[in-house]
């Protein structure tokens, strides 16, 4: 009896540390997300002093007039954030967040599906090397993104996207085409 | 030998009584192989051109800026002049490689010149060579936006971006399904949920994703391009499926052979389709590069789907 007792003492004593340590990890994996939040707002801020003074051309006839809009804020933009580097937004933490966040989509019951979709949808190669602050290379297309694994990710605001290229995830500011962020090497796991 | 022609004739006969005993609901044309090339500028109309019916064109994966893309714009100006449609849903790769002003110029305003300037308005969304500030393009009609809506008579349209189907996405569609009266519902957007096209195939993911919206809601019919070929499916789950890849860009013989969900293919040139909506009838014809009707018939326009049930409440 005494020994029986025992046994489910270290059971119980052994779950109860998983599920703190699972706790931890939620709460700290929360924590990280918050603060990429608050960094994605901070980058919205500076974009939106780099639009005032520029007219957004809507519905413009002018294919000129939308590349000009798109040099314009991109330019200023970087002379806003003339130092920015990789890691800024996607910091170690974070990106290490992203890792985790990518491998849990890809080993769940969607994985597979994420892993097709990516496929079919003409992955991305050989982009060259991606620099912070840099237009994203016209004319190169863009990687579809898996909805499964999007859901996954923290959300955006609507002018700042996820892709892929190769594997390097980078944070595109969609209007200015420029690269915001790039998370380099992220590894995408084999699927059940 | 005479016994045994006879059999082979009434088995033939059966088996075309078999084929027009379809119900309305099936498609009606299974497979037109083209026909032969007719002669320039000529065309053989299809459709019932019925008054006051919606009119439209498709056109996929487009943008190369090459002649066959050219070719193709002529063959829509000359079925234009005829069936007089006013506008033309588009697929997604509006524009491949560089999106430079010249660009759009060469791969856009130069080829459909002739449509434009008829005043034929074109509904763009967006592929995976597009860039997105084409959404910034008046004569995309995408009014600044990577996914929209807008009707026509009775039909309503939902463009969607297949690119990037994130939570805000999805929850748009199932908003604006869900609010919408009208009789005909058509979503389209660039990667097929369907599609026997050996290069790519169908987007799985996306697929999980929308079809239980599209389903719930009584999508109608969904069109969508990505792989360079045209084919038409079997109805799925009661929904019509097109995808027109193959108005600019080519993949030869690159279907799937013996495929199950197919009703009709082509993958040996480029085509554009043409969609005519009348009352509770959909029709369609699908047209070559050199002016051949490669497919076309008629879709019955589907029983609305019930009402969602309330749940029960627990009676004490």
């Amino acid at each position: 009896m005494m020994f029986r007792n025992g046994i489910l003492s270290v059971a119980l004593f052994l779950l109860s540390t998983f599920l703190i340590a699972s706790q931890q990890r939620v709460n700290a994996d929360a924590a990280i997300a918050a603060k990429f939040d608050q960094k994605t707002a901070d980058y919205m801020k500076l974009r939106q002093k780099a639009l005032n003074g520029l007219a957004v051309p809507k519905n413009t006839e002018s294919p000129e007039k939308i590349a000009d809009f798109q040099k314009q804020l991109a330019g200023k933009i970087r002379d806003l954030r003339p130092q920015a580097k990789r890691g800024d937004l996607f910091t170690r933490e974070v990106a290490g967040l992203f890792q985790r966040l990518v491998a849990t989509a890809m080993r769940g019951k969607d994985g597979a599906l994420i892993r097709t979709s990516f496929q079919r949808a003409e992955p991305i190669q050989g982009g060259g090397h991606l620099d912070v602050n840099a237009t994203y290379p016209d004319g190169l297309p863009l990687q579809s993104m898996p909805p499964s694994l999007l859901l996954n990710l923290p959300r955006l605001p609507k002018e700042l996207e996820y892709r892929f290229v190769g594997r390097e995830l980078i944070l595109r500011d969609t209007q200015a085409s420029l690269i915001v962020d790039v998370i380099p090497d992220l590894r995408m796991p084999q699927t059940k | 030998m005479t016994r045994r022609l006879l059999a082979v004739f009434a088995v033939v006969v059966i088996g075309c009584g078999v084929v027009s005993l379809r119900p309305p609901s099936q498609l009606v044309a299974i497979f037109a192989a083209p026909q032969a090339a007719p002669a320039p500028g000529a065309v053989s109309v299809k459709l019932p051109l019925e008054q006051k019916s919606v009119r439209f064109a498709v056109i996929g994966d487009n943008g190369t800026g090459d002649t066959p893309q050219y070719e193709v714009a002529a063959e829509m100006e000359a079925y234009r002049k005829v069936v007089g449609y006013d506008f033309v849903t588009m697929m997604g790769d509006n524009i491949y490689g560089s999106h430079k002003p010249k660009d759009i110029e060469r791969k856009f305003e130069a080829p459909y010149k002739p449509l434009l300037d008829a005043g034929v308005k074109f509904y763009a969304c967006l592929g995976n060579h597009d860039d997105s500030n084409e959404t910034l393009y008046k004569l995309f009609n995408m009014n600044g936006q990577h996914y929209y809506s807008f009707k026509k008579g009775d039909v309503q349209f939902f463009a969607l971006d297949s690119n990037y189907m994130d939570a805000k996405q999805l929850d748009w569609i199932t908003n604006q399904l869900s609010g919408s009266s009208a009789k005909w519902k058509i979503a389209y957007f660039h990667h097929p949920l369907y599609s026997d096209g050996r290069f790519h195939g169908p987007d799985l993911d996306l697929r999980k994703q929308l079809m239980p919206i599209f389903e719930k809601y009584g999508m109608n019919v969904v069109l969508s391009g990505h792989d360079h070929v045209y084919e038409r499916f079997k109805p799925e789950e009661g929904i019509y499926f097109f995808l027109v890849g193959n108005s600019g860009e080519l993949r030869y013989h690159n279907l799937r052979q013996g495929s199950n969900i197919m009703a009709a293919g082509f993958d040996t040139d480029r085509t554009f389709m043409l969609v005519e909506i009348s009352g509770d009838k959909l029709y369609f014809q699908t047209v070559s590069r050199t002016g051949q009707t490669v497919d076309s018939g008629a879709l019955q326009l589907q029983p609305k789907p019930p009402a969602p049930v309330q749940a029960l409440q627990q009676v004490h």
